[in-house]
Parts: C-alpha cells; structure tokens; sequence
C-alpha cells in the first residue's frame, strides 16, 4: 500500500505511514497515531467499531490534505485509518507529517487530525461494559 | 429519477437498511429527496437534527441543491473518526 490516504481493515504500522511522506530533504517527522482508550469519561470502555462512507472518506481525506499542503507548503502528510472492531490499545489513526523542519512538521500533523475529526465520514460505536452507543449521538 | 440513498451508522439502525433507491421528479432537489426517505423512513425523524447530508460524496448544506437520476445521497451521522 502506497497510498497517501487510506482506510485499513488489518492494524497499521505507524512506520509504513511515516515512509510516505519522508525523504533526503526532510528532517523534521512528526507522527500522531489514535489509539483506542478504555474509558469515556466515567464509562468503561470495551472496544470501538469502526465502520465509513469508503469512498467520500478517502475523497474529503485528499481534500484536508489538500488543504494542508495549501497552509504548509513544505510539509508531506499521508494518514491511514483504521476499520472494523479495535480493542483497547490498538491503533485507530495513523497521521505522519515531514518537513526540512519540525515546526511546520507538528503544525500540519495537528491541522489535518482536527479536520479529520470534522468532516471525514468515519463513524464509531463505542461497546461499553453497560451497553453501546454511536459516538457523537449525545449521552 | 431513480436516486440511491445511503444510511450508515445510527442511520442504518434506525433505517433497518444500508442503502434503498427512491424514485423522484425530474428536477428534483436534496429537499425532496429528504422528504421522500422520511416517508419511506419515518424512524429516522428523531436523528435528524444530528445529520449532514452529502449528494454524489459531497456534504450539501443548500436543500435546493439539484439531484441527478442516477445520482447517490448519503445521510451522514456526526463523524468520530480517530
């Protein structure tokens, strides 16, 4: 897989993320990766699923990179998410951000998580020890 | 025109189905189409409020936005990815 963008239904190697977008002239990498946390606020959590509109996803994906590339120039950002059931601890997200330097590198990793959050169409049900709920539904 | 809709998440709880095809008007707008899926889909009513629409994989805001036959409308619940 080569792709800047894309949606995984195995566990994603940060690593492979991070080769993407790195290169002789960048010296600065920054790498978020999500991962899966046993709790919301005061609920238990058991696990997450995953499920996206696949197309319109890996589109608004290349437009927020679009738009990144547009706000740091310098920068190269690829990010993959993961699909399906994750247990506690694996990784959900994968954003990887190379620059010749590492303020540019950060700024962009941060920009393109906080659109991701926004406006791809990843949804995500939570399981909790009580029951399970699609997150963002309100309590 | 024959339009396909796409529930996912919530939407397709409530729904009971990922995907269904409407018939509409030549001429026909995202407002109609929305129309139709809560006749068709009356269980959806209640999640309305927490749902962005996007026609041919694009979010719409504008409910007079054109359809086209053939064409694809998605109800998008909030987004939770990462």
């Amino acid at each position: 897989m080569r792709t800047l963008e894309a949606l995984l239904d195995v566990p994603i190697d940060p690593r492979a993320v991070e080769t993407l977008v790195l290169g002789p002239d960048r010296g600065g990498l920054v790498t978020f990766s999500g991962v899966v946390r046993d709790h919301t606020g005061d609920h238990t959590v058991t696990r997450l699923e995953y499920e996206a509109y696949r197309p319109m996803a890996l589109k608004v994906m290349a437009q927020i990179r679009g738009e990144v590339e547009a706000a740091y120039p310098t920068v190269r950002v690829a990010c993959w998410h993961r699909l399906g059931v994750l247990p506690i601890g694996e990784i959900a997200v994968v954003v990887a951000a190379a620059a010749p330097h590492r303020a540019p590198a950060f700024a962009a990793c941060q920009m393109f998580i906080d659109r991701l959050k926004e406006d791809v169409p990843i949804f995500k049900r939570e399981v909790r020890d009580d029951g399970s709920v699609w997150v963002g539904m309100g309590p | 025109m024959q339009v396909q809709v796409l529930f996912f998440a919530v939407a397709r709880d409530r729904a009971g189905v990922g995907e269904a095809t409407i018939a509409l008007p030549e001429g026909a707008t995202l407002k109609d189409a929305q129309a139709e899926i809560l006749r068709g889909f009356p269980a959806i009513e209640s999640i309305l409020p927490y749902v962005r629409f996007a026609v041919d994989e694009a979010f719409v805001s504008d409910e007079g936005h054109p359809l086209r036959d053939g064409g694809t409308v998605a109800i998008i619940p909030p987004v939770a990815g990462g």
